[in-house]
């Protein structure tokens, strides 16, 4: 009887649990944890070459011959896939988004040199209803006017389009009522009462992950500690600060809040950018 | 018997923690392992369809292309080469988790050093995707891209142009071993294991009908070659993908233990610095080895912080070497050699980002 190469037989055991695991967390779901669905075709396609490279494997099983591959190598390889199933991740924490920097598209929210810009009266709401954002769970776009209430929504759904569409054309949102939920940050040098309402942005992974939202001003900022999550409504002010990169002024948009409140944690603190170009313009 | 428990230890852990989860194992459930574990993971995990794709197509050059082929499609005199090297990236847009196994298959192959190593530096950076990214990244700004394709092509080239004249490519390379696996006569049969599978004379006629007629004792038809052929191009696959991915796995892992760790606002202060402020930003991009399709945006939460040198010697030097390339380069490459590769890559960026804040000034 034919003896069992071990060595080829690990590294069979190895393909098939990479092919299984990664089968499992897209069935599951759970890829959101770590990828941007965007790249889930590019999941599928590895579990498939795994399968297939752990098939082209079986015809070694038993073939005898000196050791080809270090184990020590081996397990190292196959850890990622340990842990995973050992611990099973649910994403990241909050505490890895508070030793990231806030992105805000055209703007950085550097603490030093914000003042007061000038308002331009617009007609955000005529412009609002014409504009469209993209759905990353439906790929519909959809309209990015305010809700019934007369309120601008950042909806987990369209968190990126939406800010994106204030920071391209922030002097459409002035004075504009809006509501946004998210965790809040903290930044050295700002003032207690102002504070970011973030999430993690999934550009590619989440190594790659963003910290993206909006400042807000509350006199009673204080009593909200990093990494707790709140509903903050108010209006929209322009601040304008100087962007060294650009070496030009910048306007970007903050809530000065009108009620901010505690509120759950969602099973997922991940938003995703839309495909494509975010705002269209009809 | 050592060799085992290395492999038994992980595994036995896998199985009895998640038994043990909620009861007593806190740490399982607690921030930072979870946020480690997701990090680390999704590293692995978004890396790994494109590692294969740079070892199948590494396979592919093996068995279908040979040394003649390259020599005639590639220009003879250095400068050219180069030139030609650095805007490959442009129509053949490879990642840097791909580059790494198809430089080190095309250098083997007999491409100039030159040629490869500005090939492997150059195309995660003038990749069309990557360029995109850093145009909506830096707010729709096309001299960002604009700048950092061509700082991109020009450190390429001339680390390129460094390493060939320090080394030759049997200087650089290491000897292929047995667990490389496939000849380079594309016959698709283990050298390693000559003796126990293949049992035929290995004559390296360059003659690839031999193979399969010999292999499976019958007549050499069209199917059977094409078969025998699939199955050494995958087989090869494999092999370089544990090559390869071992390396990808250990330096994925320093880079999650890296962001885990380290917190920015513990480089406040320092930013601004017009000289240290590259330093430390080369060094965040080599310890963190983001996807060069996402680290414009990571680069951009730095803007107002970082002097504009620093933030471009982030996006610059991360694509050309990082912790995990360095480590895979150790798969192929005399250490020497890939211990010079990072030295080069850090003090070209390093001129070429100080002379950006020097111009600004």
């Amino acid at each position: 009887m034919k003896r069992l190469n071990h060595d080829e037989s690990l590294w069979f055991l190895i393909l098939l649990g990479y092919g299984a695991y990664i089968a499992y967390l897209l069935g599951s779901g759970d890829m959101l944890y770590f990828i941007n669905p965007r790249l889930n075709i590019f999941m599928g396609a590895s579990a498939s070459v795994f399968f297939l490279l752990a098939c082209i494997q079986l015809p070694r099983l038993f073939l005898s011959g000196e050791r080809r591959r270090d184990r020590f190598w081996m397990a190292l390889f196959a850890l990622p896939m340990l842990l995973g199933v050992a611990t099973a991740p649910k994403g990241l924490h909050e505490d890895i988004a508070l030793n990231k920097g806030v992105f805000l598209s055209g703007a950085t929210g550097g603490p030093a040199s914000f003042l007061d810009a000038p308002r331009k009266k617009t007609e955000p709401m005529a412009m609002l209803k014409k504009m469209r954002v993209g759905d990353i769970d439906s790929g519909v776009p959809t309209s990015a006017a305010p809700t019934e209430d007369g309120v601008f929504e950042v909806d987990a759904a369209h968190f990126d389009s939406k800010l994106r569409i204030v920071e391209d054309v922030p002097e459409a949102f002035a004075d504009l009522k809006v509501r946004i939920a998210g965790f809040v940050q903290r930044r050295s040098g700002l003032p207690d009462e102002r504070f970011f309402v973030v999430r993690m942005l999934i550009v590619c992974c989440a190594a790659d992950s963003l910290v993206r939202g909006l400042m807000v001003e509350w006199p009673e900022g204080a009593s909200f500690a990093p990494g707790e999550w709140v509903e903050a409504e108010g209006v929209i002010v322009l601040q304008e600060f100087y962007d060294d990169w650009f070496l030009k002024n910048v306007t970007t948009p903050m809530i000065r809040a009108t009620r901010v409140e505690r509120s759950e944690r969602p099973s997922s603190i991940y938003v995703y950018p839309a495909s494509g170009v975010p705002v269209q313009q009809h | 018997m050592k060799g085992w428990l290395l492999f038994a230890l992980p595994a036995a852990a896998a199985l009895l923690i998640p038994a043990l989860r909620g009861t007593r194992l806190e740490i399982v459930s607690g921030p930072v392992l979870q946020s480690f574990a997701t990090i680390f993971l999704s590293i692995v995990l978004e890396a790994m369809p494109f590692v294969m794709l740079g070892v199948f197509i590494s396979s592919l050059i093996q068995f279908f292309v040979t040394e003649e082929m390259l020599a005639g499609a590639l220009p003879k005199r250095t400068g050219p080469g180069l030139l030609m090297a650095s805007v490959l990236g442009f129509v053949f847009p490879i990642c840097e988790c791909c580059s790494v196994p198809v430089m080190r298959r095309l250098v083997r192959k007999g491409v100039p050093l030159h040629v490869g190593i500005t090939f492997m530096m150059a195309a995660p950076i003038v990749n069309p995707v990557v360029l995109l990214s850093t145009y909506y990244a830096f707010g729709g700004n096309v001299a960002a891209a604009a700048v950092r394709a061509v700082l991109g092509m020009v450190g390429a080239m001339v680390v390129g142009l460094a390493a060939t004249k320090c080394f030759s490519a049997q200087e650089a390379l290491l000897p292929e071993t047995a667990s490389s696996v496939a000849c380079s006569c594309g016959c698709g049969h283990d050298h390693g294991e000559v003796a126990s599978t293949c049992r035929h004379e290995h004559e390296h006629e360059h003659n690839h009908a031999h193979d399969a007629a010999r292999s499976s004792g019958g007549a050499s038809t069209p199917p059977r070659r094409a078969l025998s052929l699939s199955k050494g191009v995958l087989e090869h696959t494999g092999a370089e993908l544990f090559s390869v991915g071992r390396f990808l796995v250990l330096g994925a892992f320093i880079s999650s233990l890296a962001q885990t760790a380290f917190a920015k606002d513990l480089l406040t202060g320092i930013g601004q610095h017009q000289v240290v402020s590259v330093v430390v930003m080369m060094l965040l991009a080599f310890v963190l080895s983001l996807c060069s399709e996402a680290d414009a945006f990571i680069a951009r939460t730095f803007v107002g912080q970082f002097s504009p040198g620093a933030v471009m010697a982030f996006i610059l030097l991360g694509p050309m070497i990082d912790i995990k390339n360095v480590l895979m380069l150790q798969e192929g490459f005399r250490k020497r050699f890939v211990l010079f590769l990072t030295v080069a890559a850090f003090a070209v960026c390093f001129v070429l980002c100080v002379a950006i804040n020097i111009a600004r000034l």
